[in-house]
C-alpha cells in the first residue's frame, strides 16, 4: 500500500465528539418533514428528571371506529379445571401396545366360547410378543388360519379350543405350522 | 455408514402375511390393470418369468406350473410399508424413505452396524413376516451395491457390508457384476458406459472421474466417487416436491365414447390436484394423453397428446379440469378403441412464489371451496364430494380379478379365522 501523506484521516482534526449543544455525540435519524419542528422542539427542552416517555401529540388526530362486540372478552371467573385438562381417553392406547405390528382379526364361531372369544368378535393380534403356553395365539395350519390356547404335548405343539364341542389339535411334524401371532384383546359392539 | 433395508419381493411378502397357502409357492403379482408382472415370488423367478412381463405372454408357463397370479392391492402394500419403514426408522436417527419397499439410514450411531442391521432384519421377520436384505456402506452407492450383493449371495444371511471385506475381496466382487447393476445406472447410461469399455461395477470404480465427468456428466463422476467411499449423495429426509405430477390409467375394457373419457379425465384430474395440492404447489401447464392399443395389429394405432397453458398458475380443481378438457376435445377422434387414458400437470412452482396476475380471472372464492372439498373429503370418506363427471363406479375402471382383501384398512375386509 501506498504510504499517502497527503489528505484521509489524521489523528485529532475535526471537531471533538460530545462538543455540540447536546453534549454527547449525535446520530443522524429521518424524521417526516412536518413534524421537524416539533421533535426540534421536543429534544432541545430541559431535560426535567427522570421522565423517559413523553407522548407527542398527533398533528391531525384521527377517528378509529372500534366495533362493540368485536373481541369476546374473557370475564368471569377462571374455569377452575384449566390446570388440569388432559386428553382425552383412547381405545387405541388402552389395547394396543405396539402399533406397527398389530392387526386385528374377525372371528368365525365358537370354537373359543368358553375363553370370551365370539362369533364376530374382533380380536386384537400382536406379532412382536412371544407366545407362551397358556396364550391365545393366531397360527397357520397347512394354509389355513385358526385362533387357539396354546399348549404343548411331548415336545410337540398342541392347540386347545375353549368349547368342549370341539377336539385339541396336535401338531405333527409334517404339518406346516407357525405361529402367526399372540391374541392380547378383543372387541365387540352391542 | 450408512445401510439400505429393502424388503424382498414386497408386494408378494404382503401377500403371504395373510395367505399362508401362498407360502413356499410361486406366486406373481400384476399391475395396475392386471396387464403385467411387478413382483414374483423366489419361485416364481427360477421358472423364468421375468420382471415387467405382460400376462399373456407367460400364460403357459403359469399354467404349467401352477403359478399363483393376484392382482396389486395397494391399500394393503401401502399400509405395510408405512409399518415397516415405522419399524426400521426405531433404529436410526437418520432415514430416507426411498420407495415402497426400501429406505436408507444411517448407522453412525451404533458401533457395530453388521450386528444392528442383524437386529433390523430379524424384528421386520418376527413383527411383520417381511423378509429383507440389507447392504451396508460408507456411501448410498456401495449401501445400494451391498445390497444387490446380499440379495444375489445367499452366504452372506441377508446382510452384507462392504467395509468388512479387504479391498481387493471388494474389487474382486465388484468384477463379477455388471455395470447396470450400479444405482444410477439406467439402461441408456449402460450402452454409453459399454461403448467406452467400461463393463464391471469394478471398471466404474477405476475410472476417470475427470475424464468421466467431460464425456458423459457430472452425476456419474459423483457415481464414481461413490464407489470409491466418497460421499456425494446425502440421505434426504425430506421428500423432494415432484416435479411433474402424472395420473394415467389403463382402462378395463375399450372406451369409444367421449362422456366416458371425460368421465376418466375428470378422475385423473381430481386425482392429480389433490397430489399437486398436498405438496403445496400450483401447476402452469396441464397434459393429456389417450392411446388405442398398441398390441391390436389390424386397427390403427392411435395416439395423441396435447398441452394446454394455463392463464395463471393454479392448483383449483375447476379450472385445470377446463383447460384438460379443451385438450380433450382437441385430440378426441371418432371410432377409436382407446385403453389408456392420462393426465400430466407440469410447470408446477410453490404457492408462496406464485405471481398473481394484474386482471385476476381466478374468483379466489373457488380457490377456497376446493379447501373446503378437500377437508370434508378428508373427514368422511375419499369421494364423499365429487365432481359431476366424476363416477363413483366408473365402467371403464381397472381390471383387477384377482385382489386379495385390504386386511389392515377397512373394517369390512378382515381376516376371518375360526
Amino acid at each position: 500500500m501506498k504510504d499517502n501523506k497527503r489528505g484521509g484521516f489524521r489523528v485529532g482534526a475535526g471537531r471533538k465528539s460530545g462538543s455540540g449543544c447536546f453534549g454527547e455525540s449525535t446520530k443522524v435519524i429521518r424524521v417526516p418533514t412536518s413534524r421537524v419542528t416539533e421533535i426540534n422542539q421536543y429534544i432541545r427542552r430541559p431535560q426535567a428528571g427522570n421522565t423517559d416517555i413523553v407522548m407527542l401529540p398527533h398533528p391531525t388526530p384521527q377517528k378509529i371506529q372500534l366495533k362493540l362486540f368485536d373481541h369476546k372478552v374473557p370475564a368471569g371467573f377462571p374455569s377452575p379445571a384449566d390446570d388440569h385438562i388432559e386428553k382425552s381417553l383412547d381405545l387405541n392406547e388402552y389395547l394396543i401396545t405396539k402399533k406397527e405390528s398389530t392387526f386385528f382379526v374377525k372371528i368365525k364361531g365358537d370354537s373359543m366360547i368358553d375363553a370370551s372369544i365370539h362369533d364376530n368378535d374382533i380380536v386384537i393380534v400382536d406379532r412382536s410378543k412371544q407366545a407362551k403356553v397358556g396364550d391365545i395365539i393366531l397360527a397357520s395350519i397347512d394354509g389355513e388360519f385358526t385362533i387357539k390356547i396354546l399348549a404343548k404335548h411331548l415336545s410337540l405343539p398342541r392347540l386347545l379350543p375353549a368349547n368342549e364341542k370341539y377336539q385339541p389339535i396336535v401338531i405333527q411334524e409334517s404339518m406346516q405350522f407357525e405361529i402367526w401371532g399372540v391374541v392380547t384383546g378383543a372387541v365387540r359392539k352391542f | 455408514m450408512l445401510a439400505l433395508v429393502d424388503v424382498n419381493n414386497f408386494y408378494v411378502s404382503c401377500e403371504r402375511l395373510f395367505n399362508p397357502k401362498l407360502i413356499n409357492k410361486a406366486v406373481v403379482i400384476l399391475s395396475n390393470n392386471d396387464g403385467c408382472i411387478i413382483s414374483r415370488s423366489d419361485e416364481a423367478k427360477l421358472i423364468g418369468i421375468k420382471m415387467g412381463q405382460p400376462l399373456f405372454k407367460v400364460k403357459e408357463l403359469i399354467r404349467q406350473h401352477n403359478v399363483q397370479v393376484l392382482s396389486s392391492n395397494y391399500p394393503l402394500y401401502a399400509d405395510l410399508s408405512s409399518r415397516v419403514m415405522r419399524l426400521i426408522s426405531g433404529f436410526t436417527n437418520h432415514q430416507e424413505v426411498y420407495s415402497i419397499d426400501e429406505c436408507f439410514i444411517s448407522l453412525d450411531e451404533h458401533k457395530d452396524p453388521r450386528n444392528i442391521a442383524m437386529v433390523v432384519k430379524e424384528k421386520l421377520w418376527a413383527d411383520l413376516r417381511m423378509p429383507v436384505c440389507v447392504g451396508i456402506g460408507p456411501t448410498k452407492v456401495l449401501a445400494k451395491f451391498g445390497n444387490h450383493c446380499a440379495k444375489k449371495q445367499k452366504k452372506w444371511d441377508g446382510v452384507f457390508a462392504t467395509y468388512l471385506l479387504s479391498e481387493a475381496c471388494l474389487n474382486e466382487m465388484m468384477d463379477v457384476f455388471s455395470v447396470g447393476e450400479v444405482w444410477g445406472v439406467g439402461d441408456k447410461l449402460k450402452q454409453k458406459l459399454e461403448l467406452i469399455n467400461i463393463k464391471t461395477v469394478l471398471d466404474l470404480k477405476g475410472s476417470d472421474v475427470i475424464s468421466i465427468k467431460n464425456t458423459l456428466n457430472v452425476n456419474v463422476g459423483r457415481i464414481v466417487h461413490e464407489l470409491n467411499g466418497i460421499h456425494c449423495f446425502p440421505l434426504e429426509q425430506v421428500a423432494p416436491k415432484k416435479k411433474q405430477i402424472i395420473t394415467s390409467r389403463s382402462f378395463g375394457k375399450t372406451v369409444t365414447d367421449y362422456p366416458q373419457l371425460v368421465e376418466a379425465v375428470t378422475t385423473f384430474v381430481v386425482r392429480a390436484t389433490l397430489k399437486l395440492r398436498s405438496q403445496d404447489t400450483l401447476c402452469s401447464k396441464v397434459s393429456v394423453f389417450i392411446s388405442s392399443s398398441p398390441f391390436i395389429r389390424d386397427s390403427n394405432y392411435y395416439h395423441n397428446l396435447t398441452t394446454v397453458g394455463l392463464a395463471n398458475p393454479t392448483s383449483n380443481t375447476g379450472l385445470i379440469l377446463k383447460g384438460s378438457l379443451e385438450g380433450l376435445r382437441s385430440i378426441y377422434k371418432n371410432n377409436i378403441s382407446y385403453v389408456k387414458c392420462g393426465v400430466i400437470l407440469s410447470g408446477l412452482i410453490n404457492s408462496e412464489n406464485s405471481q398473481d396476475n394484474l386482471w385476476p380471472v381466478d374468483d379466489k372464492r373457488k380457490g377456497d371451496l376446493v379447501f373446503v372439498m378437500d377437508k370434508i373429503n378428508n373427514r368422511f370418506n375419499g369421494s364423499t364430494l365429487r365432481l359431476g363427471t366424476q363416477p363413483l363406479y366408473p365402467t371403464w375402471g381397472a381390471r383387477q380379478l384377482k385382489k386379495s382383501p385390504s386386511y389392515t384398512t377397512s373394517w369390512k375386509e378382515l381376516l376371518v379365522v375360526s
